[in-house]
């Protein structure tokens, strides 16, 4: 029970204490809940960032997401974070194992990668190094991953297609009516019959 | 003791639908009547011996008998009563028993109220619900019995139940979404018959419409229940993520919503008979699907039961489902081939074959994005994840043209409309979109295009609907003399289906008012002391104060839990608004598992949503999740207004006379 305890205990200070000192009270900007949803959080089996937020591998990442994104970017303080998340000391010993690669690793290729004004698909890239691909929430736009994109588009211009071929071959044809005089070809050739005739008549 | 009760009785009702089968097979061979007599008696016994278990393991949750292994896993002593009752359907054991309880009292309603009806069609229909019923009889019987007691000697105290599914709407939820899935067996037996013995006419169509009504709504309401819960218990401040469990729940209900809209085409015209066959079909093979991805653990969710051997069953009855469907599709084919033809591409009959082109088109882009995951694994031997953002890029623009089509689909004319009616039925509604959009672009800047494309839709589906009671009502008064409300009300009497699904759009418009809404959320987090000030937009959160309760402070209400809750006061506009408690709770009967209870204050036009991280208890210090959704609410009164139509379709007091007769 004392042990139950102090996991708790611990758990409350780390959140309160990564929370504190980082710039919040401010709504997200459009592109930090943009990012939040198209990572998949490192706990819980499903669901992205947007949806999880009470473990402390997912508030830390949100942290990290937050100082790349923001307009004061400084990099000291990401690669404290970074180490800070991603260290064995850290939130490892609370039984979450978000990352793949060693700390060592994770930190060089941050203080390699991680720059100013960095875009949506430069930092979900940084976070696919650093947790695998399994972190995007969306297939990537090539290889494999196309087929997922486009198979939906496919599926919808195959159906449109294919129902409108079935009304076409639903609707009624109209009644063709057949004419009762002879086709132009029949006439000319009954002309010249007749011609024929009356010359043979003599009239 | 009831133990042992509900295990015989599981038993023996297993014996007795093998009976009821074998009986109904003479009965069908010999054309002898006694057989088909002492069928329906040997399922009634077996679907009553079903209800009787399904009431015997309920009584062991209640009463906390521990010696059963299931009862121990899902509750305990400090589990409120209620929660007990609940976890009937919370594991995989108990929920399949409860599957097969819901079906039992269908399988009953259907054999009493036809008792002289469709002597054709029954006894394919009693076989195949007897199928449907010896598959998870099986089930229960062999793989996962709920009856299985711990073993000698060792004393075990309950577990506890999951704290999440400790929510009313999960008393209410789980029962609603069996009773729609499983309520699409009846249509789906009524199918069955009608190909097996050609009886192709309008008879088994009328039938299954009405008992697709039903099931269809309950499904709804299943599912946005299940958002509810969602919503309030999971605190991330969304409805739907797209799960591949919620999807799951989604994907019958699309094709059930096609099938209710082209049926009509085959009440109408006597069209589509092919198309309505697959789609019934379809739509319980998809309940199959559903339940076997919940319980194969072939996709990770939170919402699946844990990964079982049952996997392999389910994939193998659905084969099974799908085979017999496609061989008697085939097998029919000439006999559902229809002789009527349309008039014109510009028709009503077009329309609802293209919206039921898009609701097939959504069913599969929703498969496709559930499986994708598994798909890519059998591929590539990676497992690629696919989340709500693809679904969302996905779905929103499919969304959006079905929400068009709700508005087209009531202004063409059945055969042929011609330029001159579109250009009238058209020109007003179409305007009135445009212009609403635009003026709501620029009073509150937006600048989103699918929200703006969404306004514009709502507008333009609100204006057709309203043209056609306007209409609709100007017609009856001008022929009858009726006042205004008596020609209103009557209207609707004489043509319930028409002015019910009108009603029921507008349900389905009012939900994505709010499906829209959610393009204007916004969430903040904040660390904050007691007696700190902060200002959100126009709202100011002050927190007030923080505290700790549990079973000794608060013996009542904090049986199985300990919580530390925080007091905010919110002002709104400067005057106040709520007095609001969040709770992060510890639930001690579930090895003090974390869960935050939420705070919410519902308005019109947004709600104020609070989720605790945690507070520390020694300094005060909260971490707090604040988000303010939009037009949450009118995905909830959209549902109201869509239960609201479904009734006046349906017209229970003809469906039970009719049942009756």
């Amino acid at each position: 029970m004392n042990n139950r305890k102090s996991i708790i205990s611990l758990i409350t200070v780390l959140m309160i204490t990564l929370f504190t000192g980082t710039a919040m009270g401010q709504f997200k900007t459009d592109r930090q809940k943009e990012l939040e949803s198209i990572l998949m959080a490192p706990c819980c089996g499903s669901g992205t960032m947007a949806e999880h937020d009470d473990n402390q591998a997912t508030l830390n990442m949100k942290m990290i997401m937050n100082a790349l994104t923001s307009d004061n970017f400084d990099k000291n303080e990401i690669l404290s974070l970074v180490e800070r998340t991603y260290s064995n000391s850290g939130i490892y010993r609370l039984g979450f194992s978000p990352a793949q690669k060693p700390v060592r690793e994770i930190i060089k290729y941050t203080e390699k990668t991680v720059h100013p004004g960095m875009t949506m698909d430069e930092i979900v890239d940084y976070f696919s190094w650093v947790h695998d691909g399994k972190i995007r929430s969306m297939p990537k736009h090539s290889g494999i991953g196309q087929l997922a994109w486009k198979m939906p588009a496919f599926l919808l211009i195959m159906g449109t297609i294919l129902i409108s071929l079935v009304i076409q071959s639903y609707i009624k044809k109209p009644i063709v009516m057949q004419s009762v005089g002879a086709s132009a070809a029949e006439k000319s050739e009954l002309e010249k019959r007749i011609e024929k005739e009356m010359k043979d008549l003599n009239i | 003791m009831y133990a042992l009760l509900g295990n015989s009785l599981l038993t023996i009702s297993f014996i007795f639908t093998i009976y009821g089968l074998i009986a109904t097979l003479l009965n069908i061979r010999n054309k002898d009547d006694r057989f088909l007599r002492s069928a329906k008696v040997a399922f009634i016994s077996s679907s009553a011996m079903i209800l009787g278990s399904a009431l015997a393991l309920i009584h062991e949750l209640m009463v906390s008998n521990f010696d059963i292994e299931y009862v121990a896993k899902y509750t305990s002593a400090e589990t409120p009563a209620m929660f007990k009752f609940s976890g009937l359907w919370a594991g995989m054991e108990g929920s399949l028993l409860f599957w097969l309880a819901i079906l039992s009292l269908y399988f009953i309603f259907v054999i009493l109220q036809n008792r002289t009806r469709h002597p054709k069609l029954m006894p394919w229909v009693i076989f195949t619900l007897g199928v449907i019923q010896i598959f998870f009889l099986v089930m229960s019987n062999f793989f996962e019995n709920p009856f299985t007691l711990i073993p000698d000697g060792m004393i075990v105290t309950g577990r506890g139940l999951n704290p999440l599914l400790q929510h009313w709407a999960m008393l209410i939820h789980p029962p609603l979404l069996y009773l729609g899935f499983i309520g699409f067996s009846i249509p789906f037996a009524f199918a069955m018959s009608a190909i097996i013995t050609k009886n192709l006419d309008a008879v088994w169509i009328q039938t299954t419409r009405r008992w697709t009504l039903v099931t269809w709504i309950l499904l709804t309401l299943a599912v946005v229940l299940g958002g509810k819960w969602a919503y309030v218990e999971l605190g991330w401040g969304g409805y739907w993520a797209w799960d591949p469990v919620e999807n799951a729940s989604l994907l019958p209900w699309l094709t059930g919503t096609a099938y209710l809209h082209s049926v009509l085409i085959q009440e109408k015209k006597n069209m589509l008979r092919l198309w309505n066959m697959i789609l019934i079909m379809l739509t319980f093979a998809l309940t199959i699907f559903g339940t076997y991805l919940t319980r194969s653990g072939i996709v990770s969710s939170v919402h699946a039961f844990g990964a079982t051997n049952l996997g392999i069953w389910f994939f193998g009855f659905l084969v099974l489902i799908l085979s017999v469907s496609i061989f008697l599709l085939i097998l029919r084919r000439k006999d559902l081939k229809s002789d009527n033809r349309l008039e014109s591409f510009v028709s009503r009959e077009s329309g609802f074959l293209f919206n039921n082109m898009l609701f097939v088109a959504m069913m599969l882009a929703v498969l496709w994005g559930t499986m994708y995951p598994v798909f890519s694994e059998a591929v590539s031997g990676y497992k690629i994840t696919v989340g709500s953002p693809y679904f969302n890029r996905i779905m929103v623009p499919l969304g959006l043209i079905l929400l068009a089509l709700t508005g087209i689909g009531p202004l063409l004319a059945w055969r042929k409309t011609s330029p001159r009616s579109l250009r009238r039925n058209f020109l007003w509604p179409v305007v009135t979109g445009l212009v609403a959009a635009a003026l709501w672009g620029v009073l509150y800047d937006v600048k989103l295009i699918y929200p703006l494309l969404s306004a514009a839709l709502i507008v333009f589906v609100m204006a057709t609907i309203s043209m056609e009671f306007y209409r609709g009502v100007k017609a009856r008064k001008r022929i009858t003399g009726e006042n205004i409300f008596k020609a209103f009300f009557s209207m609707i009497d004489k043509n319930r289906s028409r002015y019910g699904g009108y009603v029921v759009h507008v349900g389905i418009v009012m939900m994505f008012a709010g499906f829209t809404g959610k393009a204007f959320d916004k969430e903040a987090d904040l660390s904050m002391m007691p007696g700190e000030v902060r200002t959100l937009r126009n709202y100011e959160i002050v927190y007030q104060d923080y505290w700790f309760e549990s079973s000794e402070t608060n013996p009542g209400t904090r049986s199985n839990h300990v919580a530390k809750v925080v007091s905010l006061d919110i002002n709104k506009d400067g005057s106040h608004f709520d007095d609001m408690k969040p709770e992060k709770r510890f639930y001690t009967d579930q090895d003090n598992q974390p869960h935050s209870n939420v705070a919410v204050k519902t308005t019109l036009n947004e709600d104020f949503y609070v989720v605790l991280g945690d507070v520390d208890l020694d300094t005060g210090r909260a971490t707090l999740k604040v988000r303010i959704n939009s037009m949450v609410t009118w995905v909830w009164l959209g549902t109201l207004v869509l239960l609201l139509g479904t009734l006046i379709s349906i017209n229970i007091e003809e469906f039970f006379r009719r049942k009756t007769r």
